[in-house]
């Protein structure tokens, strides 16, 4: 591991920075922030400087402490739903990659989620939902879980042929103890590396839902909320939008790198070639 | 080969089948009551009663269903709950824009990315190729919308060189028409490119690694004539998948994409609906983008043949 790390240190860097983003969110309390939501409309739309770090918005809140707590929104989010879209995932691919009775109708169904733009699912499902975290984290599952879905139940059908398997269907294993002990570890990895792509995907999606102003709740500092507020303030305040994004793409771009990093490893037939 | 396009065809119409009950089935496992909603905080329940029957809502869900197929069926996708017009006129006046901006960007998308990644491929371990997929990585990290916005701020508001927002259609004049979409297509092809960069480069290794090149070098074929002779045509099938995949992921750009530039498209058009709750306006053009996103890829399984006379049907 720490070999595949020394030579990969494009993946380092993206860990490190997840690591620290991580930190930032657990500790924003003690980064010398502020209440996000404290008014004081005598320093409205400050620029960054000594006292306000990021500068102030419209409102007079502090920009650094919106961005500081709106870290932790996207990695909820982004972390959830990697979570669930892969143990759901998990799930289906394993039942419809080894029992040929349920193949059709998953695979169906995964197809025709697939065949619709995951932001216009998510938006059909917010539609009609009350704001919230919890709605906004179902919404981005649904579209994400038929990638998982279909990529272990490729797996699966690759390994149910290897003579292991076969083997222990002989001894007359049960189909969950075939599909927990000899499929599912090597179906794992694949899945890992699929998980680090839709939780960057979920967050990019996140931030887009709650900058149309159907996300995260407009009380809830997060990076997309924030800049959806400052959009009309794009020619005199442009640190508002600035920060969070940067905080977005950077944060997007570090689990990019550590996916790629991770299937590198973990896919030596792909090393070095996308 | 007939045979096999008349099967691939029909297959288009059981993925169709589960958008539309996807598409049906959401809206009402949605946690909310879409009368309910509809109606407004502060309804009376007979208000939100009346609501309920007007759209059909009391009647149990198969019936509903019935309804709804046998809608589609006549090429009705019904009426906007706000403003009572058909929701495949509104359809209709908005896809000009939306078309527009998807035409353009994957065009531009395809001429730019995909000999940038047959350079990197080719050119593999150089800094060609490295700053290629740097390009690639920030490029798929990017959000749309931020992009968006750092455009708006350096071209038009400090430069002055192009307009901030909205649409001109073409009879307005070309350079209107052009300098309105120049911004909003760069912005929502970066994406894009970066992943059809990625699965070019990708592919022209992986073909240039296949013996039949190497018998080309052996046979004394120029570096230009292996890559462009043989190496090429090879190389086109997955980038012609992923240009059809990644369709999903540009359709879902352009409704940000429009609502940043202030583009009266089918994204305008589905936000304001989800902002109003007109849920008809939703489902409509939801159904509408899955049944492009499916007939482009049909159309790009088909083309398959033209690129590599190996797949035959």
């Amino acid at each position: 591991m720490l070999q595949h790390m020394k030579r990969n240190p494009v993946m380092v860097a993206g860990g490190v920075i997840l690591v620290l983003l991580v930190l930032v969110a657990l500790l924003a309390p003690w980064l010398h922030t502020v209440d996000p939501l404290d008014l004081d409309p005598a320093i409205r739309l400050t620029p960054p400087g000594a006292a306000h770090w990021f500068g102030t918005d419209m409102y007079g809140r502090d920009s650094y402490s919106r961005v500081i707590y709106g870290s932790r929104i996207s990695l909820i989010v982004g972390a959830s739903v990697a979570l669930i879209t892969s143990v759901v995932g998990l799930l289906l691919g394993l039942l419809s990659g080894y029992l040929r009775t349920l193949d059709g109708v998953i695979m169906r169904i995964m197809d025709g989620i697939m065949a619709l733009p995951s932001l216009l699912l998510a938006l059909s499902f917010v539609a009609l939902a009350n704001a919230s975290v919890q709605n906004v984290i179902i919404a981005l599952t649904i579209p994400q879980t038929p990638r998982a879905a279909r990529l272990v139940r490729g797996m699966v059908l690759s390994l149910r042929e290897e003579a292991y398997v076969e083997a222990s269907v002989a001894l007359g294993a049960r189909l969950w103890r075939i599909l927990l002990r000899h499929i599912l570890p090597n179906a794992m990895a694949p899945l890992v590396v699929q998980a680090s792509f839709t939780c960057a995907g979920a967050i990019l999606i996140e931030a887009g839902l709650s900058f149309l102003g159907v996300g995260t709740p407009p009380d809830i500092p997060s990076w997309g909320n924030i800049m959806a507020e400052s959009r009309s303030y794009v020619g005199v305040a442009f640190w508002l939008i600035t920060f969070p994004g940067l905080f977005l793409a950077v944060t997007v771009l570090a689990i990019n790198l550590l996916g790629d990093g991770l299937r590198d490893i973990l896919d030596p037939r792909l090393s070095g070639r996308a | 080969m007939i045979a096999y396009l008349v099967r691939r065809i029909l297959a288009v119409i059981p993925v169709m089948g589960i958008v539309v009950v996807i598409v049906f089935v959401l809206i009402r496992v949605s946690p909310g009551d879409p009368a309910a909603i509809i109606a407004g905080d502060y309804a009376t329940p007979e208000a939100v009663q009346k609501i309920r029957v007007a759209m059909g809502l009391d009647k149990p869900i198969y019936t509903q269903f019935w309804i709804y197929l046998n809608d589609l069926a006549h090429g009705r996708l019904g009426t906007s709950l706000h403003s009572g017009l058909p929701v495949i006129r509104l359809i209709g006046q908005r896809a000009e824009v939306t078309a527009v901006l998807a035409f353009l960007t994957l065009l531009f998308s395809v001429l730019m990315a995909v000999p940038l990644g047959i350079l990197a491929g080719w050119k593999r371990g150089t800094w060609i190729d490295q700053s290629a997929m740097v390009f690639a990585v920030v490029g798929f990290s990017m959000p749309t919308f931020w992009l968006g916005f750092l455009l708006i701020k350096v071209f038009s508001i400090n430069l002055h060189w192009l307009p901030v927002q909205g649409y001109r259609s073409p009879t307005e004049g070309l350079w209107p028409f052009i300098a309105h979409l120049i911004l909003p297509v760069f912005g929502l092809a970066v994406g894009y490119m970066a992943l059809l960069a990625r699965i070019t480069r990708a592919t022209v290794i992986d073909v240039l690694n296949s013996d039949y090149i190497r018998t080309a070098y052996a046979k004394g074929a120029t570096h230009r004539t292996v890559l462009f002779i043989h190496a090429l045509k090879n190389a086109a099938v997955p980038v012609v998948t992923t240009v059809g995949v990644g369709l999903a992921l540009l359709l879902s750009g352009a409704v940000i994409t429009e609502s940043v530039f202030a583009l009266p498209g089918l994204g305008r058009l589905t936000v304001d609906a989800v902002l109003q709750r007109d849920y008809t306006i939703i489902q409509g053009v939801t159904l509408i983008f899955s049944f492009v996103y499916v007939v482009i890829n049909l159309l790009i399984d088909l083309s398959y043949t033209f690129f590599d006379p190996r797949i035959r049907y």
